[in-house]
């Protein structure tokens, strides 16, 4: 089981999802977003979601890396570097997203000759490089073995982590425009951030202990998963309190609110309260449940599809309806209004992706799954001795203050001995 | 300073879409998008109505860019295309665009319209000002306040073409204008006044 | 309809089409499709403003059907039409272009302009067709003609001209008969017109820039903001200025929704609604006696037989004989008869020293035609009128006071909506008297009529005079509907612009009779209805293309205006005169013709005897953009401001003797043929269906102008609770039909159509529908006093029942 690797087929595998993907993109570039469902109306869709996914994604294994040292948090260090494996392949999807999405992306370097320090874009740009730059410098310097270094980072990543969810939630919370326009955006941001984050490490570890790549330790998992259920609970929580709000006046928002609750958006909205709120934090909630790989597992799918339903509805309701409503509407834009002048107008936004889109998407998240396989293979399968030892050190003990561990508990530390 | 500015008398409009028509001539504007266009506020179509037979009303609304004095998209777009100008207007500097759309998601109003695909135009050449510039695919384009034609002095085409004359342009930094007199005297409609935008392009009736 | 045989016609049209495209290759066009992924427009390319190439202006005029007849600036760039605005030469007040005129930048170059002469390729009516040269067309028609005219005359030529294309000189050449058309407009004139003598299309009696002195202005029926757009700023000052504007429509149209109030109205109940506002108008004696003793008809003395009494009859006076001013005609009138109040026997009407009485004593054997009127009028109470037309008795009083009393009063009346019921004529008869009774007429803020075109100054061009005398347009024997049901002796039909689906109702039958003749002639710019049932089609051009320095002059919206120099013909299209000129030359008659549109236009200006034209020649014409206001157009134009109407007596002749027979000698109440309530054919067809006409739109035109498209398509609309009575949905795809025929196409919820009723926009191609033609299911019943109607019959178009169902 030790040394185990991901092995060509499935590396081949994502390979050829990203060459696809690639391909559409290509595709994309020769003859503009039109090829997108996005439209004058609903001008932002996948990719944007997706954006908004990836990056919350990515904090999961950043927090719980720094929360070992930050908090002293000992037993995280154990998973430290699948963690910020998992964040770095995360943070790039999240950045190939953003760019995937520009119309005009042969002109981006202007972001750097011109910025406008103003746009939240903008700070999202600087933050999500920042945090790029802390997950590599983090793998480095774990890879090295650079204890102290780690430890002195992560009280950067820390905040830092927190502020790329902020700043993302900000580039939506701070229109004044659209629904989005609350206080509370960056708070739900970073618990959606922490919910599906953490619950996409525990996919990731579960993975490599699957994979035999790295050894899970059960109390560990059941402590994460602790964890988890927590941050679902702030999570609901913090939507409780926006949702109320909406409603309470029974004024302007009102209109977003009936379209989230029985109208376009609704399938999401509850398909994120029932299968990614309510239904995992049950499974967490019960401590026998948080033992059990399977309804491990089980709960942190459903808390990330469910977080991705949530990117669905919080973006797409804005849309739905224009602030000044008026037959015969806005003027969409899209191919078919290009062809046919009686086609160009849309009274409300609607929004569906396209193939081409959906494989975009899928390409991108298949390069995200290859850096994090490529880097999973080599620095924890195998990887470098010094990191290994020092993660199996850590491990260990980790191991040793969860009593009640499986006698399995050694085999993340025994895997360098047996090297 | 100057602050161009466009006061629309929604009493005079009989949403005849000329204003829609005049602006796509003059600025080129292609196929399946307009800068300038009519609705029929809080109704489903063109010809509709508010309320239900034989109860019923009915509001014209021309809607292009409110010129806003606390521009939403200015504020976000990361490279600086759009800018504010010396003149009070909101402007594109297509060659700054990177097609984020940032200010489509941050305009109250649907003002901004996108190349998503390559531009087409029917008829298939580049009608209207010469001095218009041509907008490439990927980039964002909307209500100019015609600014070849009002950098020379000329009105915009929508108000030089407006045929109940509901249009009137002028500077709002000069008291003695016709559209600051509107501003002072008239009963003002501001569009979503409570998004704090401070548009330029206001309503009387 | 026939999909393949359709195509024929397309692909012919589509070959020379590239051929065109080719030879008018662009530069610097951006991609036209969806470019290449690294093309230089999208890339890479800053946006730079579009290349310095060589622009020129030229000046011409658009549309008369419409009535806005805009005089428009035009620019083009490497030979192609790019910008089109008001004419700057033009006073404020007068420039103007719409949402239409500046459409055209796309719609000259459409894909439904005919491109080349076509010849009928299968059967009549099928749509298919082969592309022909000119002189094989024109040989063709030269024969035709000439094989008509050897067989049964040159009247058998039948030239069916709209108002739009500039024909003017066709009918005269060939001697043919020609009429304008027929059963169309007429409705209201039929029975307004009498009354003051007007021409039958009851013109506005003021222009409208004299709304603003009105007090209150009604609006029957018409669609003002839409039809008169470019005359909407009058109605828009005269509101800004406090007059009261009411709007009676079934419909909230554009026209209602600016108005002061909007009173609803059952369709074709408008006639009822006349009648009890003047039972109103009577029983509160809220009349004007002085005007009517001195300026119209109602003191007459009337006969025991309904005819008139003559002076002639009371003092053996032998009749006056009257020669008429222009034609110097001598006419016998033998004058009217008034009972003079102060010797209390009949005088002649004229007579200065006569007091007449509005009422005759019993003792005299006479009664008045004011007598008469309130004998007629006592079944129409108002709450007659109220059941009728569905206003309120208190709506139906209000608007009788105000019209009555408000001090300057004018009615408008459209000629799309109350125009085209079988009942119009009792309507515009009913407007007459109660014009006569208030005196709402002849001085500011007093005007009557239909506002179409703002009613302004005009001035009459010098006609051309043809060699021979014979040449001259000859008026019809029948009115061009019955053609189809009447023996008859036109036997080829020349159809300018869209006349064969737009001048008849009931387009099946049309189709029949259609067949039956030798020749049809299609002349058009445009791929129109028409065109299917012509043996040739001749492709005409617009008036944006004018191959000579000038191609056309008109008087109206109080100037003289020009088409100048533009493109040259697209396609292998000619203008109008040209197309005369060739048909000339294919029966051998081009002698007669002038040989350039400069000569032609040059006669007309420039022998003109308007006063208004005095001085204006087609050189300084030229030298002015080829634009010039008239003389004396200051002031807005009140019509019988001196109060003499071109009636037999002068006055207004509200009492129709001729019609007594039909008993409408005074304004009796008729249903309308088809859409009354208790009609038991509203069983099967539940809906009056209504043709409106529309601001985005000019009658069966610019449904194929790309630019129009983005706000108005064929479709029908309706009630939503019909919709929901119906089971139908917004943007289903319906069929509307009745035993006349049916048409499919989506339909559209709307709230401002009245509930019972299904509206479309007027004159819709097949190719605009999914299926069939609005003209298939249009009702072309006709009374039979249309004989004895000022214009004959009207078409009544929207006085039709249909049923609707999901197709």
């Amino acid at each position: 089981m030790q040394g185990n690797k991901f092995g060509r087929p499935v590396l081949g595998a994502f390979a050829a999802l990203a060459a696809v993907g690639a391909a559409c993109w290509a595709y994309q570039l020769a003859c503009g977003l039109a090829v997108t469902g996005m439209s004058n109306a609903n001008s932002w869709g996948l990719y944007i979601c997706a954006f908004m996914l990836f990056v919350g994604l990515s904090a999961g294994g950043l927090i719980v890396a720094s929360s070992a040292h930050v908090f002293g948090v000992e037993r995280f260090k154990a998973v430290a570097k699948p963690a910020v494996i998992c964040s770095t392949a995360c943070i790039c999807v999240a950045g190939m997203l953003v760019l995937v999405d520009l119309g005009g992306v042969a002109r981006v370097w202007r972001m750097l000759t011109g910025p406008n320090f103003a746009s939240p874009l903008l700070w999202d740009m600087v933050v999500i490089t920042a945090y790029l730059a802390i997950n590599v410098l983090d793998l480095v310097w774990m890879q090295r073995g650079d204890e102290g270094r780690v430890r002195r980072l992560s009280y950067v990543a820390l905040p830092v982590a927190v502020l790329v969810h902020s700043v993302t939630a900000w580039i939506f919370g701070l229109q004044i425009a659209r629904a989005w326009y609350t206080a509370v955006m960056a708070p739900i941001f970073v618990a959606s951030a922490l919910d599906s984050g953490l619950a996409l490490l525990l996919l990731a570890l579960l993975l490599l202990d699957r994979a035999g790549i790295s050894r899970l330790d059960p109390g560990l998992m059941a402590s994460l998963a602790k964890l988890l259920a927590a941050f679902v609970a702030v999570d609901a929580f913090l939507i409780a309190c926006e949702v109320l709000t909406m409603a309470y006046p029974g004024a302007g928002e009102a209109v977003a609110l009936s379209e989230m609750l029985s109208g376009a958006t609704a399938p999401f909205f509850w398909a994120e309260v029932v299968g990614g709120l309510l239904v995992p934090f049950a499974v967490l909630a019960a401590a026998g449940n948080r033992e059990r790989c399977g309804a491990v597992a089980l709960a942190s799918a459903l808390v990330v599809l469910g977080v991705a339903c949530k990117r669905a509805w919080l973006l797409l309701t804005s849309f739905v309806h224009p602030n000044v409503y008026g037959g015969p509407g806005v003027s969409s834009g899209t191919l078919a209004a290009q062809q046919d002048p009686a086609a160009m107008w849309a009274l409300l936004g609607s929004y569906a992706p396209t193939p081409v889109e959906v494989l975009v998407v899928v390409g991108v998240v298949s390069v995200g799954a290859l850096v994090f396989m490529v880097l999973s293979n080599k620095l924890v399968a195998g990887g470098a001795a010094p990191a290994a030892s020092a993660a199996g050190a850590d491990g260990s003990g980790g191991a040793g203050r969860s009593s009640g561990a499986d006698s399995s508990a050694g085999a993340v530390a025994a895997a360098p001995a047996s090297e | 300073m100057t602050k161009l500015a466009i006061a629309i008398n929604t009493a005079r409009c009989i949403d005849c879409m000329t204003c829609s028509n005049a602006c796509k001539m003059q600025n080129n504007v292609p196929s399946g998008m307009l800068w300038n266009r009519v609705i029929t506020e809080g109704a489903d179509s063109v010809n509709g109505a508010v309320g239900s037979y034989p109860n019923l009303t009915r509001t014209f609304l021309p809607l292009a860019c409110q010129h806003c004095e606390n521009p939403a998209c200015e504020k976000v777009c990361p490279t600086g295309a759009t800018y504010k100008d010396d003149k009070g207007r909101v402007e594109i500097d297509y060659d700054k665009c990177i097609g984020c759309r940032m200010c489509m998601a941050a305009c109250p109003y649907n003002a901004r319209v996108f190349n998503w695909a390559e531009p087409v135009r029917d008829p298939d050449f580049n009608y209207g000002d010469p001095r218009v510039p041509v907008r490439p695919r990927g980039v964002m384009e909307k209500c100019t306040l015609c600014k070849e034609r009002t950098d020379d002095g000329d009105v915009p085409m929508c108000v030089a073409c407006c045929p109940t004359k509901a249009r009137v342009f002028g500077d709002l930094d000069d008291p003695g204008s016709e559209v600051s007199r509107l501003r002072r005297e008239k009963s003002v409609r501001i569009l979503l006044e409570d998004k704090g935008t401070r548009p330029q392009v206001f309503y009387v009736s | 309809m026939n999909e393949t045989k359709r195509n024929s016609l397309a692909s012919a049209m589509t070959m020379s089409r590239r051929g065109f495209m080719k030879a008018a290759a662009v530069a610097g066009a951006v991609g036209a499709a969806a470019g290449g992924m690294f093309s230089a427009g999208s890339w890479f390319a800053p946006a730079e403003a579009h290349a310095e190439s060589e622009e020129r202006t030229f000046y011409t005029f658009h549309q008369t059907l419409c009535t806005g007849n805009c005089s428009l600036k035009c620019s083009t760039r490497d030979g192609r039409l790019c910008k089109v605005e008001p004419n700057d030469m033009l006073d404020e007040e007068y420039s103007m272009c719409c949402a239409r005129g500046m459409s055209e930048i796309q719609h000259i170059y459409g894909d439904t302009r005919l491109q080349t002469p076509l010849r009928r390729a299968g059967e009549r009516g099928e749509g298919s067709f082969e592309a022909i040269t000119w002189d094989e067309a024109m040989k063709e028609v030269g024969e035709k003609l000439k094989a008509t005219w050897d067989k049964y005359g040159k009247k058998s030529v039948y030239v069916s001209l709209s108002s739009e294309p500039r024909f003017g000189l066709l009918a005269g050449l060939l001697s043919a008969s020609t009429y304008v058309e027929p059963g169309i407009d007429i409705g209201i004139g039929n029975g307004l017109d009498p009354a003051t003598g007007q021409s039958g299309f009851y013109p506005g009696t003021n222009e409208t820039r004299d709304m603003v002195n009105a007090k209150f202005i009604m609006i029957n029926g018409h669609n003002f903001a839409e039809t008169c757009m470019m005359q909407a700023r009058n109605l828009l000052d005269a509101i800004e200025a406090g007059v009261e504007v009411v709007v009676i429509d079934p419909h909230f149209s554009t026209t209602a929704g600016i108005a002061s109030k909007w009173v609803p109205i059952t369709p074709g109940a408008d006639a009822a609604m006349y009648l009890g506002m003047i039972s109103h108008i009577l029983d509160n004696e809220l009349y004007d006696e002085e005007f009517m003793r001195a300026h119209s008809s109602m003191p007459y003395l009337v006969k025991g037989d309904g005819s008139l009494l003559r002076w002639h009859e009371v003092s053996g006076e032998a009749p006056r004989q009257i020669e008429d001013e222009k034609t110097k005609k001598v006419k016998e009138f033998d004058p009217f008869v008034v009972w003079d109040a102060k010797t209390n026997e009949p005088k002649v009407y004229d007579d200065a020293a006569v007091e007449p009485a509005l009422s005759a004593p019993a003792s005299s054997g006479y009664a008045t035609v004011f007598d008469q009127l309130k004998e007629s009028q006592k079944a129409y109470t108002l709450d007659w009128a109220s059941e009728r037309t569905g206003i309120s008795v208190d709506d139906l009083a209000y608007l009788a006071e105000r019209y009555a009393t408000s001090g300057a009063s004018t009615l408008g009346l459209g000629m799309g909506g109350s125009d085209k019921y079988s009942n119009a004529d009792v309507l515009g008869h009913a407007v007459a008297i109660l014009v006569a009774l208030t005196g709402n007429i002849g001085g500011p803020g007093k005007a009557v009529g239909s506002l179409n075109g703002g009613r302004g100054y005009s001035a009459s061009l010098a006609s051309w005079k043809f060699p021979d005398v014979a040449m001259k347009a000859n008026t019809l024997p029948m009115f061009a509907y019955d053609f189809r049901t009447q023996e008859n002796d036109v036997h080829a039909v020349i159809s300018v612009g869209n006349t064969l689906q737009q001048f008849f109702a009931n387009m099946n039958l049309t189709e029949e009779w259609l067949k039956t003749l030798d020749f049809v002639l299609e002349i058009d710019i445009y791929d129109c209805e028409s065109a299917r049932f012509a043996g040739i089609v001749l492709p005409a051009c617009t008036k944006f293309e004018c191959p000579e320095e000038v191609g056309d002059v008109k008087c109206a919206a109080n100037h003289i205006m020009t088409v100048g120099r533009g493109l040259d013909p697209l396609f292998e299209s000619k203008t109008d005169f040209q197309i005369m000129l060739e048909i000339a030359r294919a029966v051998g008659l081009d002698d007669a013709m002038p040989q350039t549109a400069e000569e032609w236009v040059r006669h007309q200006v420039d022998n003109n005897t308007a006063k208004a034209l005095e001085g204006v020649t087609l050189d300084k014409l030229q030298e002015n953009h080829g634009l010039m206001p008239l003389a004396g157009i200051e002031k807005p134009r009140i019509g019988f401001a001196d109060q003499k109407y071109k009636t037999e007596s002068g006055r207004l002749d509200v009492y129709y003797e001729k019609m007594v027979k039909w008993n409408q000698a005074l304004p009796t109440w008729e249903e309308c043929s088809e859409i009354y309530a208790d009609n038991p054919a509203r069983s099967e067809y539940p809906y009056q269906i209504t043709q409106t006409r529309s601001r985005f739109l000019i009658h069966s035109m610019f449904y194929d102008a790309k630019w129009m498209s983005q706000y108005v398509d064929a479709h029908v609309e309706m009630n939503p609770a019909d919709m929901a009575k119906e089971g139908i949905a917004d943007r289903d795809l319906v069929e509307c039909y009745n035993d006349r025929g049916s048409f499919k196409c989506e339909v559209v919820a709307n709230e401002a159509v009245r509930p019972g009723s299904v509206r479309t926009t007027e004159g819709a191609w097949s190719r605009n529908m999914d299926d069939g033609n609005i003209q298939t299911v249009t009702n072309d019943w006709m009374p039979d006093r249309r004989v004895d109607l000022m214009k004959g019959g009207v078409t009544p178009f929207n006085d039709t029942l249909v049923a609707i169902r999901k197709a």
